[in-house]
């Protein structure tokens, strides 16, 4: 569930910025805080999968 | 095939990149400049690696063979795609060929490059092409020392199947702790230089590009004169990196731990050291029979030592035009392309371990001939090196001429006269990055036509992944269930 919700974010916070990028209807500070806050939710879901499989092996 | 895990590990490997193509961006708000292609290109590739992690989800995260040399075989050219996607978006470039010939010389630490005038980019796009030098160079030493040895090839399988000498002894049974071992010593050198280039009075972005295209031996430098400009202290810690660049990590780490003893005893780092000295020694001499006396002779001593440091890790920046020197010079900086460094380190070419075998195995077939009834065993760090392993680095070096000379022949069909071809190919495969034409020095291919870069780009790859990795793939056999 939490991956699905993470990378969804990502996801949609990627895909909207790639739109507003086309259409010039956000300035570049916008996008990149866009972009950011996508990127953290990947890097979230990395960490918490690689704890999940650390706690599996144990 | 397990195609589902493939594209999932890939599709984690571009979230990877997109982090750190995205750090571009910091120099790109910085200085003001317009960050709108990077933008562009962080969230096209941001959007590609979540559909492949979240479209190939699979529970079964076992890897095969087959799988692992897959991976290593496309995640290069994935990765050269996409880190060609700034080239194109920013406008630096006005063709896919171009960008995407820019992006493979810097993940596989070529350092050859399509721009006459560096100075000129965006500083956004100077340090993306350095940090595809640094995040290749990371990418090969864990393959060459971690990876790779799991599939019984590469020039570490001298360690690793032979269990001799430092290197061997995994740092740390388990790959995944090994590899953060050697990110962590990469990512201490790259900040040690970067804090060390920054005392010598360089910027903090000027220290950061030197850091990351030295210390993985790449090449690609902020300023159109490579590094001919900068003070000779900067030149002296960027040469001090290069040649750490082109130590083995794995004896690097035993050096920091401070097993010395055992580091000494690495036949694989006397030889670089050897090399090194005797090069230098030859090429001064050289220098001095033509020239009869030098002007400055400390000059002379750092112009050649570094030289010689930055041809044998195939580093590739330049500290002054060495087409300059005598003839029987460049011939031995040639000859240097084809050596390379320590295997586990992230220079390219041959490796100075499988020239040893090749060399000490050659003596024991003269000695053989003297005593047809002796046993004699080739060793390395005074253990035995089985049959398997020399008939492997026979096949590898017999490869590498091969395609090596193919190239140069390919080349040559593209227009390029026997001098430029040669020195192409040469540049290409060893991941050196800089040659010679019958004119001067060979620093920069904008004028080359596309096929001659496309094809350079596949001899960068292959060499890059030291031969096999690449070759296996079109193998009809390895596709076969």
């Amino acid at each position: 569930m939490r991956t699905k919700i993470l990378l969804s974010v990502a996801l949609a916070l990627g895909i909207a910025s790639l739109v507003l990028l086309i259409l010039n209807a956000a300035d570049q500070k916008t996008i990149t805080i866009l972009l950011v806050v996508g990127l953290v939710c990947v890097s979230v879901e990395y960490f918490a999968s690689k704890k999940d499989s650390k706690g599996n092996e144990e | 095939m397990n195609f589902k895990l493939v594209f999932r590990t890939i599709g984690f490997l571009i979230l990877f990149e997109t982090i750190l193509m995205a750090f571009c961006l910091i120099p790109g708000f910085y200085f003001g400049e317009n960050v709108k292609g990077l933008l562009m290109s962080v969230s096209i590739a941001g959007i590609v690696g979540v559909l492949l992690t979240v479209v190939f989800q699979k529970k079964q995260l076992t890897m095969n063979r087959k799988e692992g040399y897959l991976i290593v075989g496309i995640v290069w050219i994935v990765f050269s795609l996409i880190g060609s996607m700034p080239f194109l978006f920013t406008d630096s470039v006005d063709n896919f060929v171009d960008a995407f010939f820019e992006s493979m010389s810097g993940f596989t630490t070529t350092g050859a490059t399509i721009f006459a005038d560096i100075e000129v980019l965006p500083k956004q796009i100077i340090l993306w092409r350095s940090l595809m030098q640094w995040i290749g160079g990371m990418g090969i030493v864990v393959l060459t020392v971690a990876i790779i040895p799991m599939f019984g090839m590469g020039g570490m399988q001298l360690y690793t199947a032979e269990a001799n000498g430092p290197a061997k002894d995994k740092i740390h049974p388990r790959i995944k702790d090994t590899a953060s071992r050697l990110y962590l010593i990469y990512i201490a050198c790259t900040v040690l230089e970067v804090i060390l280039l920054m005392v010598g009075g360089n910027s903090f972005f000027e220290s950061v590009i030197l850091a990351l295209s030295s210390l993985s031996s790449g090449g690609f430098s902020s300023q159109n004169a490579s590094v001919m400009n900068m003070s000779p202290y900067t030149q002296y810690v960027v040469m001090f990196f290069m040649f750490i660049s082109g130590v083995n990590f794995v004896v690097l780490y035993m050096a920091i731990r401070g097993n010395l003893r055992t580091v000494a005893k690495d036949d694989e780092l006397k030889n670089y050291l050897l090399v090194i000295f005797c090069v230098s020694l030859v090429i001064i001499l050289i220098n001095l029979w033509k020239w009869g006396s030098f002007d400055d002779v400390e000059l002379q001593l750092r112009t050649v030592v570094f030289q010689v440091i930055s041809f044998l890790t195939t580093t590739g920046f330049v500290i002054s035009d060495y087409s300059l020197l005598p003839s029987a010079s460049m011939m031995m900086f040639f000859i240097l392309t084809f050596f390379g460094a320590c295997a586990g380190s992230t220079s390219g070419s041959i490796k100075i371990v499988r020239i040893t075998v090749l060399l000490k195995n050659s003596y024991l077939a003269m000695k053989q001939i003297l005593h047809p009834n002796a046993i004699l065993t080739l060793r390395l760090n005074k253990k035995p090196i089985s049959e398997k392993v020399i008939s492997n680095v026979y096949a590898f070096i017999v490869m590498y001429i091969l395609i090596f000379l193919l190239g140069a022949l390919a080349l040559t069909f593209f227009g390029h006269d026997f001098y430029t071809a040669f020195s192409s190919s040469a540049l290409s495969i060893s991941n050196v990055g800089i040659g010679f034409t019958s004119s001067g020095m060979l620093l920069e291919f904008s004028s080359f036509p596309a096929a001659s870069k496309l094809l350079m780009t596949a001899l960068m790859l292959i060499g890059r992944l030291e031969i096999f990795t690449i070759l296996l793939l079109i193998m009809p056999s390895f596709w076969k269930k």
